[in-house]
């Protein structure tokens, strides 16, 4: 397998990797920028108004019908947040079968991407109508699913008027206040001005790739890149949160911090703690005790976190709540056996290691690594870890400092409302 | 052992049937580091009534999840994932409508995993008090999955559609029905339908085959055992419900449009059946469909739209599904489109919807876990997956209408709603 990676055109730069195990090929192109209160929604909703419709295909339909001619190519609009840094465009992926499909697939996407349908010099006003609705309901909808959105929770009380803890679809004042004209100005802005990562893997050499990639860039005029880096953030510390909704199921999460910068280290830990069924959560608190079907830990690599999370029954918060930080407890005093640690190292990298096995989980982590500033590849990554001793692991549990922790519960009594109900 | 090659998709399929009934198929990945590999077993949440020593029998609902959960139960305590973890593998299960399965994925040591994975299905270890342990446990997933409102809209769809076939309850069974679950009732399920006739091994991976059938062989049990009668009770045309609504915390409406239809769902029809009923999803509610673009492109749906088939012993349902804050236009475009589409398919739009269906079949090829997965439902149905992207070219659009004018009966129809209050 073979990886290139280099600045094509100022501020974007092409990493191509070159894989014939595959059917399919994957390219990904990503526009970077700091996210704030007043871009999330318009970084989100960009795509996929481009999504509706191009000069030469102007509506979904027509779309559609290009994307099946090509045995069912996709290109999907898509936003992700890592930390405060946002980032949008698409990803596409393909199968050759008869033809190569290459050149076909990245002229649909530059046609997506720089001569979207238009009228009057703007976007047309039905779709980002649409798209905007579309948006609002998503950010309504984020309470659909409990434990994400005690995550979503968690955060915001963390990282109180911070980027950080911004939602990458905006909030449902941000996307209403978007239009069809304010959203052209700010397009035109993000695909000259932004930085932009662009990722393909799959059955082509690099020099296929390129010349087809910078193709397409000369549909769009470059200005003078932007730099996107990634800002510290102060955190909340030690508080306690509970809010209330009509659920039959609690979440628990507790959210800790560190200022150690070796995250493969508080990787390793969380994974101790609770990255799987060998971790000492899932060993302890779900099979030992059934207080829970789920628990586990995350640990965020941008904003480097630990979230210690359970689903339990509403009656047991407090007993789960020990129950878990006891787990962590152990942590830092070292009550950790070689075998804990071997499994947990053996798990992490097993899955790097199998990250080339999928285009997706490549994509993922390479653009992962572009914002990290890590160009070391799996293998070498799982080298690393490898090497973590138990003492670094302790070393990192100890720099953990408490800082939010949240309970989503049901409601007290029987007749209560079904709203919000936040409390001290 | 047999090779099946398909130069098309640049893929072979090794197979063997042991002697004890076990089926085993294996896909060659060369070049991946991952190997991974799918026990499965025919019998899923609707296998509730079945012949134990020649007498009908009725278990409680969610006894094949509740086993799932049991089988990694290990005689000192343990539990089988923590064996895995050994060599960094990954282990798993789910319950489907039709199928329990056991799968895991590594890196290394692939053989030792896989022994561990035959060994830990075929030694069960139930108590009494494990049993009452996971009651406690499933009863937390029971809680979990009833506060996610498209859970809500799928169980109540499959509740309205069907009268009586056992595809209408809930996979995980309820509070109460995991309550009167016994080890007694345990081990009756668990040695009815875990044994190797009614098993398929499936594996992708650079691995070998030879070695894996061997290990198969030598591990699990040697006798053929014949399978008991399994009753899903006689299903009319009508449904249960024309109409259901639930109010759930859900910020936009969901939606489940549906039919159902008898049919042949074993065998090469029953192949041609499931390939016939999801082109008919592609056709009547795929990304291309004049549906979806009217829906989304008017705001009455959000890009959460799904059209499918499932199929069930004996029955295939469709299920178009999605947020609406009005299902009843929903409705009323459906009826018109599958109206329209009973009538006649544009003969340029099908082969662009076939031309679709095939890459994505193409691409499943990619993931391990899809593609021995779709082999198990395949083995299960009494075919194998890769013969039906052979076949998507053989069926024409007459077929998908004259199947969409078949489905979709007015007495055959549903709509459930899940809205928030």
């Amino acid at each position: 397998m073979n990886m290139t990676y280099k600045e094509i055109l100022p501020g974007i730069k092409l990493r191509v990797i070159e894989s014939s195990r595959f059917k399919t090929s994957c390219i990904s192109v990503q526009f970077l920028s700091n996210i704030s209160e007043e871009n999330a929604s318009e970084m989100t909703i960009v795509p996929r108004v481009l999504r509706r419709g191009t000069t030469k295909h102007p509506d979904m339909e027509a779309l559609a019908a290009a994307l099946d001619d090509m045995y069912g190519a996709r290109v999907e609009p898509v936003s992700r947040k890592y930390g405060d840094i946002i980032m949008s465009g698409f990803i596409c992926d393909f199968v050759d079968l008869d033809e190569k499909l290459l050149p076909g697939v990245v002229n649909l996407l530059g046609e997506i991407l720089f001569d979207p349908k238009t009228e009057n010099a703007s976007f047309v006003e039905s779709y980002v109508d649409g798209e905007r609705s579309n948006l609002i309901d998503e950010i309504k909808s984020e309470i659909n699913n409990k434990m994400s959105y005690a995550l979503r929770r968690t955060i915001e009380n963390m990282f109180e008027n911070s980027p950080y803890a911004v939602n990458e679809l905006g909030t449902e004042q941000t996307a209403e206040k978007i239009d069809a004209r304010s959203l052209f100005r700010y397009y035109k802005k993000m695909i000259s001005e932004s930085p932009c990562e662009v990722f393909f893997s799959g059955n082509y050499t690099y020099e296929e790739v390129e010349k087809e990639i910078l193709r397409m860039f000369r549909l769009c005029r470059r200005e003078r890149p932007g730099k996107v880096s990634p800002q510290k953030a102060e955190s909340a510390v030690n508080i306690r949160k509970t809010e209330r909704l009509e659920v039959a199921q609690a979440n628990l999460i507790i959210s800790m911090r560190t200022a150690d910068e070796d995250i493969y280290k508080s990787k390793l830990m969380t994974a101790v703690l609770g990255g799987g069924t060998t971790s000492k959560l899932f060993a302890n608190v779900r099979e030992k005790e059934s207080l829970c079907y789920s628990t586990g830990a995350m640990f965020d690599s941008f904003m480097k976190a630990i979230y210690i999370y359970s689903g339990i029954d509403p009656k047991n918060a407090e007993v789960a709540e020990k129950a878990m930080l006891r787990e962590f407890e152990h942590m830092i005093y070292g009550n950790i056996t070689d075998e804990e640690i071997d499994n947990a190292k053996k798990g992490m990298i097993d899955d790097l290691l199998t990250t080339e096995d999928s285009l997706y989980s490549m994509e993922a982590f390479w653009m992962r690594a572009a914002l990290l500033g890590d160009e070391r590849p799996p293998l070498e990554v799982a080298a690393a870890i490898k090497n973590i001793d138990v003492e670094s692991v302790i070393d990192a549990a100890k720099g953990f400092v408490p800082s939010v922790t949240y309970l989503l519960t049901g409601m007290e009594g029987a007749n209560s409302e079904r709203k919000l109900l936040p409390d001290a | 052992m047999k090779e099946n090659c398909y130069p098309m998709l640049n893929q072979k399929m090794i197979s063997h049937t042991c002697a004890n009934g076990l089926r085993i198929c294996v896909f060659p990945k060369p070049g991946f580091r991952r190997a991974y590999a799918m026990l499965a077993v025919n019998y899923g949440s609707i296998d509730i009534s079945f012949d134990v020593n020649g007498e009908p029998y009725n278990s409680p609902l969610g006894v094949a999840h509740f086993l799932e959960h049991k089988v990694f139960e290990q005689p000192d305590g343990g539990n089988a994932l923590q064996i895995f973890a050994k060599t960094g593998a990954s282990p798993n299960a789910f319950t489907s409508k039709t199928m329990t399965a056991y799968h895991f994925s590594g890196t290394e040591k692939f053989m030792h995993n896989l022994e561990i994975l035959l060994d830990f299905v075929t030694s069960p270890y139930f108590t009494e008090e494990n049993v009452a342990k996971e009651q406690g446990i499933i009863g937390q997933e029971i809680s979990m999955v009833n506060d996610r409102p498209a859970w809500r809209l799928y169980e109540n769809f499959m509740a309205s559609l069907y009268c009586n076939h056992p595809a209408k309850d809930s996979i995980i069974g309820t509070v109460e029905s995991i309550g009167q679950i016994t080890r007694d009732i345990l081990f009756k399920c668990y040695n009815t339908f875990y044994v190797p006739s009614n098993m398929t091994l499936c594996v992708a991976g650079d691995v070998s085959a030879e070695k894996i059938i061997s290990a198969a062989e030598s591990m699990l049990p040697r006798e053929k055992i014949i399978l008991p009668n399994r009753d899903y009770g006689f299903e009319p045309a009508s449904v249960a419900r024309a109409y259901s609504e639930e109010k759930a915390e859900t910020a936009v409406p969901l939606f489940g449009i549906g039919a159902k239809r008898a049919m042949k769902t074993t065998g090469e029809e029953g192949m041609r059946n499931r390939i016939v009923a999801e082109l008919a999803a592609d056709v009547i509610g795929g990304p291309s469909s004049s549906l979806y673009a009217k829906l989304y492109g008017d705001g009455t749906i959000s890009a959460d739209f799904d059209s499918e088939a499932m199929v069930f012993p004996g029955s295939i349902a469709m299920m178009i599904s999605g947020e609406s804050r009005d299902a009843r236009c929903v409705e009323e475009a459906v009826r018109n489109s599958v109206h329209t589409l009973s009538e006649d398919i544009d003969s340029g739009y099908f082969n662009r919807i076939k031309k679709a269906y095939l890459g994505v079949r193409l691409r499943s090829l990619d993931k391990v876990k899809t593609l021995c997965h779709e082999q198990a439902d395949a083995v299960f149905g009494g075919y194998d997956y890769l013969d039906t992207i052979e076949i998507i070219n053989e069926i024409d659009s007459r077929e998908v209408s004259q199947f969409i004018s078949q489905m979709f009966r007015e007495e055959s129809m549903t709509l459930s709603v899940v809205s928030g209050e």
